[in-house]
């Protein structure tokens, strides 16, 4: 959010029934340890590699949804007021390449994949030539934040 | 006094356990490599046998459709089931009122029960419980008494002398509940017996377009497979993706298919193409369930419009849709929460009302609803629910509420439940008695294993694949307590 310019309309950055859309919420967790336990086996190859994935415990056929379009909420349209104004981004809004390498710097830790990267720059070129810069900014934002490079932090 | 937050040091504030956990994961690592080629053989087999059972079975093509599904009710923080069936003779309600105090509930209001067996005593059901009653006398409900963790059968004198043993980390919650969904309490969790059933069973569904285990409580020990995966859902169904479009037309096109080719990108790291396969399984389950779920509702049986009906009502949505979805064997998980009741456990003045009597009102009337669902479907005969919990609670009282036990009564209720009748043993309830562990935490005298052997018979595994499912089942008396009908 910071780096996107967040602000909201009374200071307060307030997350309706985060337990709901994220599965998580500040002293919400369903049992007195955590939101998922440290032994979580996801099912298919990570099992059979033997390695333990607890985060995956809550990314479930539901939150797989939910929670890009909690995103995709907070990028389109406003969240309970917050909004995010991307003025950091904004003067890169026709550049497809350079803004995706500034988010992929502040969203990815400059990890992205070379193919995900020709993809995203792809679908900024494909976007039609009406599109607003706000909302060139915003496809990316989204696509970067709800895929591989910003979900999974190597 | 309570140990519910007794547990194992995290990884992180323990280096020792970090270490631990090391030493575990190559372990597992190794256990993968050598289990997986027996295992896959074996399903290879178990597909062929699946094959047969599908046309060979009782319901051949022709007669009833060979279809079933198994519901566990989970009743999360641990029931209190000595107030779910309670001594109805004089001698025992004496007893009981004695030994329960501010817990003990009236007896006339008592729901009497008159099973077809005997052990010489009277029991009767929580005044909340009517229509429990009332399915049990029509055959429909069954009841198992005192079942349990076990890892081998115990006496009292062996659970004093710590001589044979026992399940780790009794009276715990998380541990408790983990080892109640995996059957094998002894070691480390890795998959729930739900998840093994449906790696076994999951033969019988040759083109299923969703998972055939699904949550409407989220991710769950229960369903954990190996092979098969979770699904979970909500009560309202499946979430649809925002701002999807189709087309390169409009922007939301464009980032559509942009979105769907990212996660269909080969990664070269396993956690980040585990990710990019739930995202995009989820977002294509959700809108082949999303148009499933708009169509007309198949029954006309009203739900409560609580949390649990809820959840109740849209498993028999998902039982409603099962050709559609090329689904003939579905294993579902609800769960209802606040059974941990340490205090307020009954109303102040009236140990008939307060948050139990609340909870059991409320899985009364559930249960009851959606088995009428399944007699409309037509599939009553062929759904079971079962109740699981952490654990039973003590006997004695801690003023208004109850601590942390172990053996617990719970309920079956289905079509092909043989119903009216109390199966297991009732403990002997007497505080420091031979069934007594103190406080009346119950040793049990079923193990959850016999429980869910004789669940998983009737849902179609043979008795030789059995220890697949429940691995420790050799163990103990029985793998069939006989509340089932042979399906």
């Amino acid at each position: 959010m910071r780096a996107c310019a967040a602000s909201d309309s009374d200071g307060r950055f307030d997350i309706a029934n985060p337990e709901g859309a994220l599965l998580q919420a500040a002293l919400r967790s369903g049992s007195v340890f955590n939101f998922f336990e440290p032994a979580y086996v996801q099912p298919g190859a990570l099992a059979a590699a033997g390695l333990v994935a607890p985060e995956f415990q809550i990314l479930t056929g539901t939150s797989a949804i939910s929670v890009p379009n909690n995103v995709y909420s907070l990028i389109f349209s406003n969240v309970n007021g917050v909004t995010l104004s991307f003025t950091d981004q904004l003067s890169l809004a026709q550049q497809p390449g350079p803004l995706v390498d500034r988010l992929n710097l502040l969203l990815c830790g400059g990890r992205m994949a070379d193919l995900a990267r020709t993809r995203i720059v792809a679908a900024q070129q494909a976007l039609p030539a009406v599109t607003a810069d706000l909302d060139r900014v915003r496809n990316a934002v989204y696509l970067v934040a709800t895929t591989q490079p910003a979900a999974i932090q190597k | 006094m309570s140990r519910r937050h007794s547990a194992r040091p995290s990884s992180i504030a323990d280096p020792a356990a970090s270490r631990e956990l090391n030493r575990r994961k190559f372990i597992g690592t190794c256990c993968a490599a050598v289990g997986t080629t027996g295992m896959l053989s074996a399903l290879a087999q178990l597909r062929l046998i699946g094959a047969l059972a599908d046309t060979s079975g009782p319901h051949a093509a022709g007669t009833a459709p060979d279809f079933k599904a198994l519901v566990c009710l989970f009743l999360a923080g641990g029931n209190d089931a000595n107030n779910l069936i309670v001594p109805n003779d004089a001698a025992g309600y004496a007893a009981y009122a004695t030994a329960r105090g501010a817990l003990a509930l009236p007896q006339a209001p008592l729901l009497s029960l008159a099973p077809r067996t005997t052990d010489g005593r009277a029991w009767a059901l929580h005044p909340a419980l009517s229509e429990v009653q009332g399915l049990f006398g029509q055959g429909r409900c069954a009841l198992l008494g005192n079942v349990g963790t076990l890892v081998v059968p115990v006496t009292k004198t062996q659970y004093n002398g710590r001589t044979v043993p026992l399940p780790p980390q009794l009276f715990s919650h998380n541990d408790q509940t983990v080892q109640w969904q995996s059957s094998v309490p002894d070691k480390p969790f890795q998959t729930g017996w739900g998840g093994r059933l449906a790696d076994l069973t999951n033969a019988f569904n040759a083109n299923n377009q969703i998972s055939m285990s699904i949550s409407l409580a989220g991710q769950n020990a229960f369903q954990v497979g190996r092979y098969v995966s979770q699904y979970a859902v909500g009560t309202g169904g499946a979430v649809r993706l925002s701002g999807t479009a189709t087309g390169i037309t409009t922007a939301a096109g464009v980032r559509t298919g942009a979105q769907n080719d990212l996660l269909a990108q080969q990664e070269n790291n396993l956690f980040a193409t585990a990710f990019a396969g739930i995202t995009a399984d989820a977002i294509g389950d959700s809108a082949l369930l999303s148009g499933i779920i708009s169509g007309t509702v198949p029954f006309t049986t009203t739900f409560p419009t609580s949390n649990l009906g809820q959840q109740l009502r849209m498993i028999a949505r998902l039982i409603g849709a099962r050709d559609q979805l090329g689904l003939k064997r579905q294993v579902f998980f609800a769960r209802v929460s606040g059974w941990d009741l340490h205090d307020n456990q009954v109303d102040a003045t009236d140990t008939t009302i307060g948050a139990h009597a609340n909870l059991f009102r409320d899985i009364s009337q559930s249960l009851k609803a959606f088995y009428d669902a399944t007699v409309e479907l037509g599939v009553a005969d062929r759904v079971t629910t079962f109740t699981a919990s952490d654990f039973g609670r003590t006997y004695n009282t801690n003023g208004r509420g109850s601590d942390h036990g172990w053996g617990s009564h719970h309920l079956i209720v289905g079509g092909a439940v043989k119903g009216g009748d109390l199966y297991g043993h009732m403990p002997n309830l007497t505080i420091g008695g031979p069934d007594d562990t103190g406080r009346g935490r119950w040793i049990p005298t079923t193990s959850v294993d016999e429980y869910n052997t004789t669940l998983a018979l009737w849902f179609g595994v043979s008795p030789s694949n059995l220890p697949i499912v429940l691995p420790n089942v050799g163990r103990f008396h029985t793998t069939d307590l006989g509340f089932m009908n042979p399906g």
